[in-house]
């Protein structure tokens, strides 16, 4: 029978690893190996320290990367998954605020549209008006409506460009919970070097679960089948009689 | 005719709406993911489903597969308008009774030609 406090101690042990050297921590792995009983292993020290090594350089590119602002400046690998879940929501915002416009613009179009509509109804029904004047309204109004109509396409499209945010939102959350894999991971590669099997199965915290729930979820960051485009879709439901 | 658009982002929900207006839908329902779909499946009349796959709590592909699982709704054309854009998520799709298929991003025109074969089908 295990024993839980013990469980739960290297449990701790095994985060405060993995936090120390995802947080970049330089000189803490040797504490953190001692807590989980591994302090003598030289080894592992030195492998781990490697792995420290990597993963400061990849967050210091990150930082670099993300140097426009100064929050952004405070990212760390360990945050990273929150960071980029702020980018979603900004960009979000930012897709949320252009199609709001662009739906004003759009009912302004339309009462535009109404208002010429309503002056040539009042023109046609008036005889006091000069034939003359009626065929330049008459050039003018064909002129309004191309316009418009022009406007509302040009309006569609501006619309339609804001589905990117949408693309670039879903590979962000992949990026996210490729994140959470690689914290996954790691816990695991450090359950391999336990002196004692009694931990061989680590309890996940709820985001690395939620990561092994979304793989279940048919979400693969490495598919490895190539991705088709609109055509390729509609030959594939083509040759299944669609 | 009452048309329900499921995504999780709003962005796209929004514009799926817009293009359907466009098109001349006015009744148009909305649901954040495949479980809040369900729900309002059936609480509110809804005659065609335009869905993303990718989702929380409740996937496309599932809602697609309660849906055509279900005697009560198993008719209602079911569209997948999503980045999934593998051949499997397509012969899964197709396999669970999906109506058509669209990548995003797509244009108000693919969507329309697409309700357009769909709503053909059915009538036919």
């Amino acid at each position: 029978m295990k024993d839980s406090k013990s469980y739960s101690a290297q449990k701790h042990a095994l985060h405060h690893l993995v936090q120390t050297i995802l947080n970049g921590e330089k000189g803490s792995i040797q504490a953190a190996l001692d807590e989980l009983g591994v302090g003598k292993n030289r080894q592992l020290k030195s492998e781990l320290e490697a792995i420290q090594e990597g993963a400061s350089y990849y967050s210091e590119r990150l930082l670099r990367e993300f140097q426009s602002t100064d929050s952004m400046a405070q990212t760390s690998l360990a945050d990273a998954p929150e960071k980029l879940s702020a980018i979603i929501e900004l960009t979000e915002k930012s897709a949320n605020t252009v199609i709001g416009l662009a739906e004003e613009q759009e009912s302004s179009l339309r009462e535009a549209e109404r208002y010429l509509h309503k002056m040539k109804n009042q023109l046609d029904a008036d005889p006091t008006i000069a034939w003359k004047t009626r065929e330049s309204f008459e050039t003018l109004y064909q002129r309004q409506l191309q316009l418009i109509a022009l406007c509302t396409a040009l309006n569609q499209n501006i619309l339609m460009a804001q589905s990117y945010q949408d693309l670039a939102g879903q590979h962000a959350k992949k990026v996210i919970r490729m994140i959470d894999n690689v914290k996954r991971n790691i816990v695991g590669f450090f359950s391999l070097f336990r002196e004692n099997s009694e931990t061989n199965v680590i309890e996940l915290n709820d985001d690395s679960k939620h990561t092994a729930d979304s793989k279940d979820e048919g979400v693969s960051e490495n598919e490895i089948s190539e991705s088709l485009n609109q055509d390729d879709v509609d030959d594939v439901l083509k040759s299944l009689d669609f | 005719m009452p048309i329900l658009v499921v995504d999780d982002f709003n962005t796209m929900r929004r514009i799926v709406k817009n293009c359907l207006k466009q098109l001349g839908f006015t009744n148009i329902h909305e649901a954040v993911d495949g479980e809040a779909a369900w729900n309002k499946i059936q609480s509110t009349p809804v005659e065609f489903i335009v869905s993303d796959w990718n989702m929380p709590n409740k996937m496309g592909i599932d809602l697609l597969k309660d849906v055509r699982g279900d005697e009560r709704f198993k008719n209602i054309p079911f569209l997948m308008v999503t980045a999934e854009a593998q051949k499997e998520n397509i012969l899964e799709a197709a396999q669970a009774g999906v109506s058509n298929y669209i990548i995003k991003p797509f244009t108000a025109d693919l969507l329309s030609e697409k309700m357009e074969a769909i709503f053909k089908n059915y009538s036919s």
